[in-house]
């Protein structure tokens, strides 16, 4: 599984740059085999399936089924603000999966946490491409701006 | 907007309406975010184990996403803060969506102002304490008298402020109008004496600061975006958001796939769960196979090789008796096992020069690729004739240690240096921690 080797590689990436004069090879492998897109793909693949598809909440697209699907929400849940969980999330309670769903989440951390530690470094942070860079930024704002509490 | 494939650019008020139109969604009050509110309020540790107990796989399921949003959220802040660091490698699209579209230097105030990393817990009856998120991204304790000593998360604030205000680049970029100063002017308060020993670096930002408060700042200045009318659009998110238009098909779908199996029977998730045991653990950190560790791995045999003129000459093999013997050390029990010596050649055992240099290989049922242990020493030639030990590998941190013990050969040499002594093997002993 995906998820494995990543976590796998993140912990190896993360021991070595402990090690102050260790050799940063897993994040030397990511760069020179151009893998960082793919990361970054990933987070985001796994980000929009936590907002979308986990979440009911649909895209704007539609905005008729959008209300639609609200109003059932507050029917079936007695209006209660914060039962978001889709089908999926109750198809996923139904066959027992939970700690796998709970996996896939933490693959998001996980990579967060990986791209963090190769851009810690100003010639890895060059390598970033405009479209690559361009979706980390917008990543990063998505996630502080659901930081804050007013 | 998400439907119109093939265009990366638009025009970027239109763009910028979409941008604040998520982020409203996302910065809900705190009532209004589920995710923030059961990290702040957490409840007494009674509350918590009776929620535990209480609530359904589906309750749990939600209560595992918002606490893994969270994380990321924290992992993703001190990412905007390498980011900013490194504004000047980046492409000039992204230095835009930093400074303008997202302008991440205000994105941050209310992250100082109302920091998410730290709480107020009650933690039984009246008793009130507060806690913060520490570098290894647990809740804990904080003494009142501490709250003043700055965390790892609240650092990365600051100092993406830092280089936000500071660097060349954003000076030169970042328009200020009046409305953006006055909120930055509210983080002034913070800039203590005690802030700045913590972190030097500030000392560049309360400067900038209070040249600001000086500044005469245009009314409604919107920066560059606004004269660059086109402006980039993520593509990845685009491709990403767009595959999945589908929603109700891809639920179903995932739902009989990925995630019919339960989590008893998943083969997947004990592969990952074994990443943090023990074995693979010492295998990441210290780079050696994860041999030898526990449990007791059998050794089937060993063949051991001596260079010999520059050839490696493989000489005998070693396999273990039923003698075995658990000694005590400092660092833990050993189990010592004796090994029975097998030469290549029986007739005519083989002779060991004074200076060796061995390689042992070891094979069994439970090691998967040979595990080799090399060793290069001199012997010395005993008058007393007394058996001479050498050791390959170390028992101590883990691993396999076979002792070796050379006797002085009585018989004679026929070889061209037969002043040089020839030693025989005569004794093995293969030890691993218990």
């Amino acid at each position: 599984m995906y998820g494995y080797n990543v976590e796998r590689l993140s912990l190896q990436a993360h021991s070595s740059a402990q090690q102050r004069d260790g050799d940063e090879y897993v994040v030397d492998a990511i760069l020179s085999y151009k893998k960082l897109e793919v990361l970054i793909r990933t987070l985001l693949a796994i980000e929009a399936w936590r907002t979308l598809v986990l979440v009911d909440r649909p895209p704007p697209a539609d905005e008729d089924a959008t209300n639609a699907s609200i109003l059932d929400n507050h029917a079936h849940l007695d209006g209660k603000e914060d039962n978001q969980d889709s089908k999926l999330a109750s198809k996923i309670a139904e066959n027992q999966a939970s700690l796998r769903c709970a996996f896939t989440l933490h693959v998001e951390t996980t990579i967060c946490s990986l791209i963090n530690l190769i851009l810690y470094r100003k010639e890895n942070a060059q390598e970033l491409d405009s479209d690559s860079s361009l979706a980390l930024v917008d990543y990063c704002a998505r996630q502080m701006v659901s930081c804050w509490s007013f | 907007m998400l439907q119109l494939p093939g265009m990366h650019s638009f025009l970027s008020s239109t763009f910028n309406f979409d941008i604040f139109a998520s982020q409203v969604l996302l910065a809900a009050p705190l009532e209004h975010n589920p995710m923030l509110h059961n990290q702040k309020h957490p409840g007494t540790a009674q509350e918590i184990a009776a929620r535990i107990q209480g609530r359904t796989t589906l309750e749990g399921i939600r209560d595992n996403r918002l606490e893994t949003e969270f994380k990321t959220a924290v992992i993703a802040t001190s990412l905007a803060r390498h980011l900013c660091e490194h504004i000047e490698s980046l492409p000039i699209g992204a230095q835009t969506r930093i400074l303008d579209t997202h302008d991440y230097l205000q994105m941050m105030i209310p992250l100082i102002d109302e920091p998410p990393w730290t709480r107020r817990r009650r933690i039984s009856g009246d008793v009130i304490v507060w806690e913060k998120i520490q570098d290894n991204h647990e809740w804990k304790q904080v003494a009142p008298s501490d709250l003043l000593q700055i965390t790892q998360c609240e650092a990365q604030c600051w100092i993406a402020i830092f280089h936000l205000t500071c660097s060349n680049l954003c000076r030169h970029q970042y328009a200020l109008n009046v409305f953006r100063k006055e909120q930055l002017l509210r983080l002034r308060k913070y800039l203590n004496e005690v802030m700045l020993d913590q972190l030097p670096i500030l000392t560049d930002v309360m400067r900038y600061m209070d040249e600001l408060a000086l500044l005469n700042v245009s009314e409604t200045s919107t920066g560059q975006g606004a004269a660059l009318l086109m402006q980039q659009v993520d593509r990845f998110r685009e491709d990403t958001v767009r595959s999945c238009q589908e929603l109700d098909e891809l639920v179903e779908r995932q739902s009989s796939t990925f995630f019919s199996t339960s989590d008893a029977k998943d083969e997947d998730l004990r592969l990952i769960a074994g990443i943090y045991s023990e074995d693979n653990l010492g295998s990441l950190c210290y780079g050696i196979d994860g041999l030898g560790t526990h449990p007791l791995v059998e050794v089937a045999s060993i063949g051991l090789g001596c260079m010999q003129d520059g050839v490696m000459v493989n000489v005998c093999n070693l396999t273990p008796t039923d003698k075995e013997a658990i000694l005590q050390t400092d660092s833990g029990e050993i189990r010592r096992t004796k090994l029975r010596v097998h030469y290549t050649n029986p007739d005519e055992p083989f002779r060991f020069g004074k200076h060796l240099i061995l390689e042992a290989a070891l094979s069994g049922n439970e090691i998967s690729n040979f595990k080799t242990l090399t060793l290069q020493s001199s012997l010395s030639q005993r008058k007393d004739c007394a058996m001479e030990w050498v050791q390959l590998g170390r028992s101590e941190d883990g691993g396999f240690a076979l002792q070796l013990g050379f006797k002085v050969s009585r018989r004679s040499v026929p070889t061209s240096n037969s002043n040089q002594p020839s030693f025989e093997l005569r004794q093995a002993f293969i030890s691993q921690p218990v």
